[in-house]
């Protein structure tokens, strides 16, 4: 293919934003991704909080949530992404709890959102679900809810609509140098020149710098565990319950998803196995626990899946900044705040990148939004669907009350879904009660027809077919 | 005093034993996503076919190849390809079926993996062709795990069934681990091991699929009639076995339940 301005490395929630933000620029940009679908690591593996703010003000983490988190309801009306302001309150249930709250209130206010030290009676007017046993709280009146997987999936459409390549099963092999530069990124099908570098790789951050003769980073896996729970227990939840943090605790939270469930979690284990995606009950059995204190009404019996999660642990929290060695090369990548962080990373990037000589501005033509899929679920009017496509009337998922037209919509347009995963990304299907014991089998014919492979081939989840 | 409507979602024994019971002094239409009444049963099943020629005498009104979506006191939401509507109706009979636990449900561990299905997604996919694996194993010893292995056998794939609570050797087992619970599937994209328990004792069974046949319970998924306490009968015999009989009998005595109610909410 042909060379471009800029290859981004990395298709997770911060490389596709950056992607969608270049795409609306004059700069060519190509973005290689090395798994099926985009959103298929730390994106997806994410308790879906759009935070508010986080760490001390001023510093970089602060600023570029600050500059992502009002931004929001504007940016998911555009790109049909579900996204709620439901607000969080970090409960305290002890007294060792209760004394982190001022500090806690003064970073959020430095931050320049709203907070409220409340008292227990308060918290639970709130939330009523929270125990009778949480002494004071922190009301976080701006803290979200965001489908991150949805997100992610949609800034890679809007990056394709506006002319962006998105390169899947792309894993970066080597980055060509000349002359103390980046000039190119060579996958497994071939090398495309590229006038600047930015590396999203996430985890693979170290890896990716390193092939492209950049500052060393040490990274490594952070897995997290989480339950997720149906809608009986979700529907009641109003508001995100976070844990105090304590030196010697996790922050296990209980977090009302944009569909209506709630996830419980996540853990946090370090390690060295970057595959490791493993649950295991003890620590399954913890974060129960630890969120069963905060809200005595969690209980397993509505538990419809566990899943674990790798995010990038590091020692430096985050880094949006050009290499110290390399001056086309930029590194944007942080620990766990990615999907928060997004917006206003995406943005310093093309300062960064026009600072370093790229020469990019505003298209006018650029589009700013992502045709919206009608959704059966949530339609007011479900009933005039069927005019529209009368595939509507057609629901292959009934736990998540998924139509045919919205699984042909995923496996068609800009970045088309490939796999089952990639379809419940887009649609949820086989993503409810039932796990797909309904309409899995059915999910997998319609993927066999859109790829003209035979259901047996047809990706069950990244790395692995129906078929043995 | 007008004919109280029954919408009944589920056109399985059940439904249509339910449907012929108040067919004639209801007013009663059956609803199935499916094209044709019969459920798990089949079109063919001689039962099938005298209870819907009853349903048909007591003016019982069909509304198949349509799936019931949410119920809102008073009427419910259908879709069929190209028709989206309410349908209304004063009680709301739920006899969709059942279906086997996820692996949340099961506590079965470890990673998501390619080759862990359901035995209800098995059953399509063994039916189209697909070799779903050379060496799976069956967890659960049920209806469901009794369909997977007769497609299984058609194949000449051994099966191999790990059930926590069996009683008596399944005739279609080749080999047969009871007692053992399945707790934590392994694998790198595709399942390779399976590790079961029974009681200290821990073993891993090196497999290529792992399909999912126990902890039957009821299939509900009709918004507004989830749980046994919303305003909808549910006639759901949840049972790693059920014979016909005891369906009919089940549905039949939820029916006469739902007769003789003068409130709504019966929950079977």
């Amino acid at each position: 293919m042909r060379d471009v301005d800029v290859a981004v490395v990395g298709g997770g929630v911060i490389g596709t934003a950056i992607a969608a933000r270049l795409s609306a620029t004059t700069a060519s940009v190509c973005l290689f991704e090395r798994n099926d679908d985009v959103g298929d690591e730390a994106s997806k593996g994410n308790a879906g909080i759009a935070s508010s703010y986080y760490a001390e003000p001023g510093s970089l983490d602060a600023r570029v949530i600050q500059a992502t988190y009002p931004r929001w309801e504007d940016i998911c009306a555009r790109l049909d992404v579900p996204f709620r302001r439901v607000g969080g309150i970090i409960t305290a249930l002890s007294d060792e709890e209760v004394a982190q709250l001022p500090p806690k209130l003064e970073e959020a206010l430095g931050c320049g959102v709203r907070a409220e030290i409340i008292d227990g009676r308060r918290a639970r007017e709130l939330e009523p679900l929270i125990s009778s046993e949480c002494l004071q709280a922190l009301w976080l009146p701006d803290e979200g809810i965001i489908d991150p997987m949805r997100l992610t999936v949609r800034l890679a459409q809007l990056a394709a609509l506006n002319g962006a390549h998105i390169r899947l099963r792309s894993p970066v092999i080597d980055v060509e140098r000349s002359g103390g530069k980046v000039v190119g990124v060579r996958t497994p099908h071939g090398l495309v020149g590229a006038r600047f570098v930015v590396n999203a790789a996430g985890l693979g951050l170290g890896t990716i710098s390193e092939l492209a003769g950049g500052e060393p980073f040490r990274l490594w896996p952070r897995k997290g565990e989480y339950w997720l729970l149906d809608r009986q227990f979700g529907s009641q939840l109003r508001h995100i319950v976070f844990a105090t943090p304590l030196p010697d605790t996790k922050g296990i939270h209980v977090v009302p998803t944009t569909n209506g469930t709630a996830l419980l979690g996540p853990s946090a284990e370090d390690n060295d196995r970057p595959t490791d995606k493993e649950t295991d009950s003890p620590t399954l059995t913890y974060i129960y626990e630890r969120a069963r204190r905060m809200v005595p009404s969690v209980s397993l019996d509505y538990a419809i899946k566990t899943f674990a999660a790798i995010r990038p642990a590091s020692d430096e929290r985050i880094r949006v900044r050009i290499d110290a060695q390399v001056p086309n090369l930029i590194h944007a990548a942080n620990r766990s705040t990615g999907v928060s962080s997004s917006l206003g990373t995406a943005d310093m990037v093309l300062d960064l990148l026009n600072a370093a000589g790229l020469g990019a501005t505003e298209r006018d033509d650029a589009l700013d939004r992502v045709p919206a899929v009608p959704r059966l679920r949530d339609a007011p009017d479900p009933e005039a669907l069927p005019a529209l496509d009368p595939r509507y009337g057609q629901v292959v998922c009934v736990c998540e009350q998924v139509s045919a037209a919205e699984i042909a919509a995923a496996l068609e347009g800009p970045l088309p879904a490939r796999s089952i995963d990639a379809v419940q990304k887009r649609t949820r299907a086989t993503g409810g009660r039932c796990q797909g014991a309904v309409c899995m089998a059915g999910v997998a014919f319609m993927c066999s027809i859109a790829t003209g492979l035979p259901p047996g081939e047809v990706q069950m989840v990244s790395g692995g077919t129906f078929g043995a | 005093m007008t004919v109280e409507r029954v919408a009944i979602v589920g056109a399985g024994i059940a439904g249509l034993a339910a449907a012929a019971e108040l067919a004639g002094e209801r007013s009663v239409t059956v609803i199935d996503r499916l094209p044709a009444v019969g459920g798990e049963s089949g079109y063919e099943h001689p039962l099938v076919r005298s209870l819907e020629a009853a349903c048909r005498d007591g003016d019982v009104s069909f509304l198949l190849g349509t799936t019931a979506l949410r119920w809102a006191g008073g009427r419910l939401l259908i879709a069929a390809p190209g028709s989206i509507r309410w349908l209304e109706a004063d009680r709301l009979v739920y006899a969709g079926g059942c279906r086997p636990g996820t692996p949340a449900e099961l506590r079965l561990a470890g990673s998501r993996l390619a080759g862990v299905v359901s035995a209800t997604v098995a059953v399509h996919l063994l039916d189209a062709g697909v070799r779903l694996g050379r060496n799976p194993i069956l967890l659960g010893e049920s209806d469901f795990a009794a369909d997977v292995a007769r497609r299984l056998r058609r194949t000449d794939t051994p099966v191999r069934v790990v059930a926590p609570e069996a009683i008596a050797t399944p005739a279609y087992a080749d080999e047969w681990w009871p007692g053992w619970h399945g707790s934590r599937a392994r694998g790198v994209g595709r399942v390779r091991e399976l590790e079961i328990t029974r009681g200290d004792r821990r073993e891993w069974l090196a497999c290529d699929a792992v399909i999912l046949a126990d902890g039957i319970r009821p299939l509900r998924n009709v918004d507004g009639a989830l749980a046994a306490g919303d305003p909808a009968t549910f006639i759901q015999l949840a049972a790693a076995h059920a014979t016909v009989d005891e369906v009919v009998a089940f549905a039949r005595a939820a029916a006469s339940l739902l007769r003789s109610a003068s409130m709504r909410g019966v929950a079977a």
